[in-house]
């Protein structure tokens, strides 16, 4: 479905109701799999014009984005103009003809987090799956394999709350509870062929590329669980595994290395309540890095790994 | 602001050696740490990420490309130090499909270009990507698709780059005209460390004298490196080999390499060998 046409008759549109990461978020568009609410919407996301920031609001300014203090601006060309305001509103102003797949992926990856940011909560870069009544966060830098990971432990028994975005609730200084994001994977074709994935269903995330969300609505789990661990994935050269508790200041600074788009957070003038936040973090849950040799050969000595030590 | 000085090879030419040297010196540590990364790669997917605020697995690699020159001059608007913002690249010096240069010159201070003795990259590299032969490596070196990491979909930490040939990526930053450039061969940096060393840090105006300079080499010697890797092993760079931190010695390729396999890097590589003095008049290796 192209843009243009929905852009022009914005009032026209259907919305959708979804739960997504504790909120009801209105959508311009039907999406599967998707958990529905019945709710009233807590965010919208709609077609419309989008605008920077004034310039003496903007705290950060990269080459594509401007941030200010509840207003979040993004310019991906020929995809679209994204804006994020107040916590509850994701506008797109789609460019050319782009497609929805697109606009979609873009949405639920660049624009979610910084609506969940502006929302004061804690959001991490990271899968979260639960198994045998532990619930285990899997963090690290981007390509370290956690959609992998994620995709084998599935197939391993666990089951799903967020392949890539986690946002975190206090429920109180003891508890930090990971709110289950969609139940999609994000998978590239190589390593969808490698995994062998009976009986789900890959869907491109854009025409032109061969990255996939896996359909895991089956092993999907819809409420927030309370968070035990906080894996940090370190691949590395060796032909071993090694899983070693961080500990002290080193915590912070894993918990700021997986936080989501930190610049954002500094740009929204929220950097304070998120150290507040990682730093009760910090506190509430064990944190470990699992290095290991990012070889596929290791991969079932890697899952019954994370079995032994951190799913049970 | 020309504040970037881009250390540009193909890989396994002494890139990492040259990162290390400087950064003691910039830094003014006693020893090198391999746990950190002394400098910025211009392929770091989460510094790449956190310009752009959104996942470049998202984008198309030509895509890609087309944002990395705003990410470059985002990086020189944000360094703040005297010293220059040194960046690691393996890229070939090359225009994206806007027509613009990836490695943009109007940030640009200069560039560093490491030039290494095709041959004994091979055997290095061989070992670098855990591969079965020598040959498997040699014909990396002579493909000119050749890429880092070697798909699209495997991106581990590094966005794609286009490494090409060992000839085109040489050619590519050497024989331009858009940025300076001071070529730098190996060879010369192992025999000749203090004074290939010192001249470096002369081309970059940095302030060091000598025996800073041979300070921060035996601070950075291979041999303090490879013990560091024995006892942590190399993070977040998970190639196929199991040593990054190797020999580092030149001419190892006349004892590991079948002629057949020499033959074919020198026939694919004879202009740019003998340009870089490793082929005699004859074409012969030196």
């Amino acid at each position: 479905m192209m843009m243009a046409s929905l852009f022009s008759d914005p009032y026209k549109m259907q919305t959708y109701h979804y739960n997504i990461c504790g909120l009801t978020v209105e959508f311009p568009w039907k999406i599967d799999a998707f958990p529905p609410s019945t709710q009233a919407p807590d965010a919208h996301i709609r077609f419309g014009q989008t605008s920077p920031p004034s310039q003496e609001n903007t705290r950060y300014h990269g080459p594509y984005c401007q941030v200010a203090p509840e207003h979040f601006f993004l310019k991906i060309d020929n995809v679209a103009h994204f804006m994020v305001r107040d916590g509850n509103l994701i506008t797109i102003e789609p460019q050319g003809s782009i497609d929805s797949d697109s606009l979609k992926t873009f949405v639920m990856s660049a624009c979610l987090g910084v609506l969940l940011i502006q929302r004061k909560q804690l959001v991490l870069h990271a899968a979260v799956l639960k198994k045998n009544a532990k619930t285990v966060a899997f963090g690290g830098g981007p390509g370290c394999g956690k959609s992998t990971l994620s995709a084998l432990l599935l197939k391993a028994g666990a089951s799903v709350l967020t392949d890539n975005i986690a946002a975190i609730r206090f429920d109180n200084k003891a508890t930090a509870m990971a709110l289950p994001s969609f139940p999609n994977i994000h998978l590239w074709q190589s390593s969808l062929d490698k995994l062998a994935l009976a009986g789900y269903t890959p869907k491109k995330l854009r025409p032109t590329l061969n990255k996939y969300a896996i359909d895991v609505s089956t092993d999907f789990i819809g409420s927030p669980q309370p968070l035990s661990s906080l894996c940090i994935l370190s691949p590395w050269n060796k032909k071993e595994i090694q899983l070693e508790t961080i500990t002290g200041a080193e915590k912070i600074f894993q918990l700021t290395n997986v936080s989501f788009r930190t610049k954002i957070t500094r740009g929204l003038g929220l950097d304070k309540l998120h150290f507040k936040h990682i730093s009760t973090l910090s506190q509430t849950i064990n944190i470990v890095r699992l290095s290991y040799p990012q070889d596929w050969t290791f991969n079932h000595t890697v899952i019954n790994y994370i079995d032994e030590y951190l799913f049970n | 602001m020309k504040n970037i000085v881009w250390l540009a090879s193909f890989p396994r030419s002494g890139n990492t050696w040259l990162r290390y040297v400087i950064c003691s010196l910039l830094d003014e540590v006693n020893e090198a740490r391999i746990d950190t990364n002394p400098t910025l790669h211009c392929a770091n997917r989460k510094a790449i990420e956190e310009t752009l605020s959104f996942s470049v697995s998202l984008l198309s690699v030509e895509e890609v490309n087309n944002v990395r020159p705003a990410i470059y001059r985002q990086w020189s608007r944000e360094w703040t130090q005297e010293s220059p913002l040194l960046i690691k690249v393996h890229d070939c010096y090359a225009t994206n499909k806007n027509g613009r240069h990836i490695f943009p010159s109007n940030v640009t201070q200069a560039a560093i270009y490491l030039v290494r003795n095709p041959l004994d990259i091979c055997v290095s590299y061989a070992h670098f990507w855990g591969l079965d032969n020598y040959d498997e490596a040699a014909d990396l070196l002579c493909n000119k698709t050749h890429s880092l990491p070697a798909s699209n979909t495997d991106l581990f930490g590094q966005i794609y780059q286009h490494i090409a040939d060992w000839s085109t990526n040489v050619d590519s930053w050497c024989n331009q005209s858009a940025i300076p450039v001071k070529v730098v061969k190996y060879e010369d940096m192992k025999h000749a460390p203090l004074d290939t060393f010192s001249s470096i840090v002369k081309y970059l105006n940095l302030p060091y004298a000598e025996d800073e300079i041979q300070a921060a080499l035996q601070h950075c010697d291979i041999s303090k490196l490879q013990q560091q890797e024995a006892d942590i092993g190399f993070r977040d760079r998970p190639y196929g080999g199991d040593k990054f931190f190797r020999q580092g010695k030149t001419n190892t390729w006349r004892d590991k390499l079948a002629q057949s396999t020499a033959d074919k890097i020198v026939n694919c590589h004879n202009v740019m060998m003998r340009q870089f003095g490793y082929l005699n008049d004859d074409g012969q290796p030196i």
